[in-house]
């Protein structure tokens, strides 16, 4: 069986080179990102400025590698937020069932009854004019609730299995059976869901920074880049089309990877049940 | 008709979680909400009165059960800004806003079932090949570049259509078009997989040994079975529907909800945000729920606890 897939290289290897683009956004731009020139306003591109000026005459390349570090920062910082919140409440609910899964489960029922990003929208915008870290807190308050619920079928699903079973004969406690034995295992799942996430944070950033109540002003963002350009449409189309490329190249990568995973996964899964059962 | 019941009272508690959340959301405000509606310099004589007007000088106990007495009347209080009731605000923007979301789930279906036919049609090959690249970038990419784009090109440069406002018919496409490179690249990927899968299955094969036309097995056994599961989707659909709105609407224009509700952000009017939220979510959690329901009267087959 081949296990070779185009998406998931292609989505590995676009998010390598546009995490490396991001970390080194400092050396690569030839600008700073906030430096006013307003004899160099809406100045088209050229070999200097590849992507031109906007109408403060700032450098468009700049702005757009220092809004995809910080871009990738906030949505890696929200998906790991999210997914040790969901590890936590999906290895409860699943393990120990009873009134802890029903408390839990009825909660992440009602994260889902808000569109999500109604409700993200919504606190973004009541609490108005925080920080970054801030921003996290939100988006990982409405994200955890999909892992959660993820997390907890695969561990009923898991916890009937014979390994499972088999340490629990071997004396383990509970702390080790789901630190030892079921954590590891849960990984594949939350790896695919997780590159998707990624892409979703992204967006949702860049919305919230479109709108104006995601990353704080001063700070470059490829949402806010695409809400000030878009009154200029007529002069300067190019403001437009840079950062919206950077976001739907980016997001196209978490999109890729994560499906070339869940491929690789369930080839992965299909094999094995061929060759473990007669 | 147990399952209904069933679903009813598992809505329930979710309905109650949504109210108190919303109730919620104007306490989360950092500092003195008061405040910051009426900004720095406000008078206190007007802090006081709108404190008194939102309930805001009595123990919160006291403020959930107002709210919750409200809500059982369909009160969902005043606009700070226009000083009208926010439900009778809400009622006004919805025709808009649904004009906008039906046009946009009609052309996903239009555009997005033939294309996952063709591609499930055609597996692997050139066409299937194009369309699922096609579907993989509109899923990417993100409303508010692309309106602008469309906006560019269509609005600006070949003067096609307007740019923005509600009004006739081609008012709709640029935002119908914009909402709907999500949706309807969703459709192309469910019909497609749902499409090969219905192929497997044998009563595919006893239609064809039955010496049906390829027509026949396509479109009759093949697509009717297979169409279904996107019903189960809807939920989904309907969430990516009302967060595109939001931007879609502002984009545009577009005198609906979305904008309705991001203009009461801007303008820090929290009775309304909070009103249009919980109108959204409560119509959000009902459709969910009726989705269920229908699904469940059409297949009966389908286990509810699966």
């Amino acid at each position: 069986m081949k296990y070779w897939s185009l998406s998931l290289h292609a989505g590995l290897f676009l998010i390598l080179f546009l995490s490396l683009l991001a970390l080194f956004a400092p050396q690569l731009s030839s600008h700073d990102p906030n430096f006013i020139e307003l004899q160099n306003r809406f100045s088209s591109p050229t070999f200097q400025q590849p992507m031109g000026a906007d109408q403060n005459g700032r450098d468009i390349m700049s702005q757009v590698l220092f809004g995809a570090s910080v871009s990738l920062t906030l949505a890696f910082a929200v998906v790991i937020v999210s997914v040790l919140i969901g590890l936590i409440v999906g290895c409860l609910s699943g393990y120990f069932g009873g009134w802890m899964d029903s408390f839990f489960m009825r909660l992440v029922d009602i994260v889902f009854a808000f569109p999500g990003f109604l409700l993200v929208l919504t606190l973004a915008a009541i609490t108005q004019g925080g920080s970054l870290l801030h921003l996290v807190f939100i988006m990982a308050l409405t994200g955890w609730a999909g892992y959660a619920r993820l997390i907890r079928g695969e561990v009923l699903h898991l916890k009937h299995k014979e390994y499972i079973l088999s340490s629990e004969a071997l004396g383990a406690n509970h702390q080790r059976k789901i630190l030892v034995h079921l954590v590891p295992n849960l990984w594949p799942p939350i790896l695919v869901h997780a590159s998707f996430g990624m892409a979703m944070t992204i967006v949702t950033e860049a919305s919230l920074s479109f709108l104006g109540v995601g990353v704080p002003p001063e700070t470059p963002s490829w949402g806010s880049l695409l809400n000030s350009s878009r009154h200029f449409l007529l002069e300067a189309p190019y403001m437009s089309i840079f950062p919206g490329l950077a976001l739907l190249l980016t997001v196209l990568a978490f999109n890729l990877f994560g499906e070339g995973l869940q491929d690789q996964f369930s080839a992965q899964t299909k094999y094995k049940r061929i060759h473990d059962e007669p | 008709m147990t399952f209904l019941l069933r679903r009813i009272v598992t809505t329930l508690p979710v309905l109650f979680g949504v109210v108190t959340l919303s109730f919620f959301f104007i306490h989360f405000i950092p500092g003195d909400p008061v405040e910051i509606m009426l900004g720095d310099s406000a008078r206190l004589a007007d802090k006081t009165q709108l404190r008194k007007e939102l309930g805001l000088d009595q123990p919160i106990a006291t403020q959930y059960l107002v709210f919750l007495k409200n809500l059982s009347q369909f009160d969902l209080g005043t606009s700070l800004q226009s000083k009208q009731p926010v439900l009778n605000e809400i009622f006004e923007k919805l025709p808009a806003s649904f004009e906008l979301g039906l046009a946009t789930l009609l052309f996903s279906l239009v555009l997005g079932v033939p294309l996952g036919v063709i591609s499930a049609m055609k597996k692997n090959g050139f066409w299937d090949w194009c369309f699922s690249t096609l579907a993989l970038v509109g899923l990417s990419s993100p409303s508010f570049w692309l309106a602008p784009l469309l906006i560019w090109l269509f609005a600006l440069e070949l003067n096609w259509f307007p740019v923005s406002e509600r009004g006739g018919f081609l008012h709709l496409v640029l935002p119908t078009l914009t909402l709907a490179s999500g949706i309807a690249a969703l459709f192309l990927r469910l019909t497609r997989s749902s499409l090969l899968e219905t192929l497997n299955e044998d009563y595919m094969k006893t239609a064809k040994a039955k010496g049906l036309s390829t027509f026949q097995i396509f479109f009759i056994h093949g697509l009717g079975n297979s169409l279904f599961p996107l019903l189960t989707t809807f939920g989904m659909v309907l969430g990516s529907l009302i967060t595109g709105t939001v931007i879609v609407e502002t984009l545009f224009d577009w005198p609906g909800l979305g904008t309705l509700l991001f203009q009461a952000i801007q303008n820090r009017d929290y009775p309304m945000v909070q009103g249009c939220v919980l109108f959204v979510s409560i119509l959000y959690v009902f459709v969910n729920a009726l989705t269920d329901v229908i699904y469940q009267l059409l297949h009966p087959q389908v286990s509810v606890d699966s």
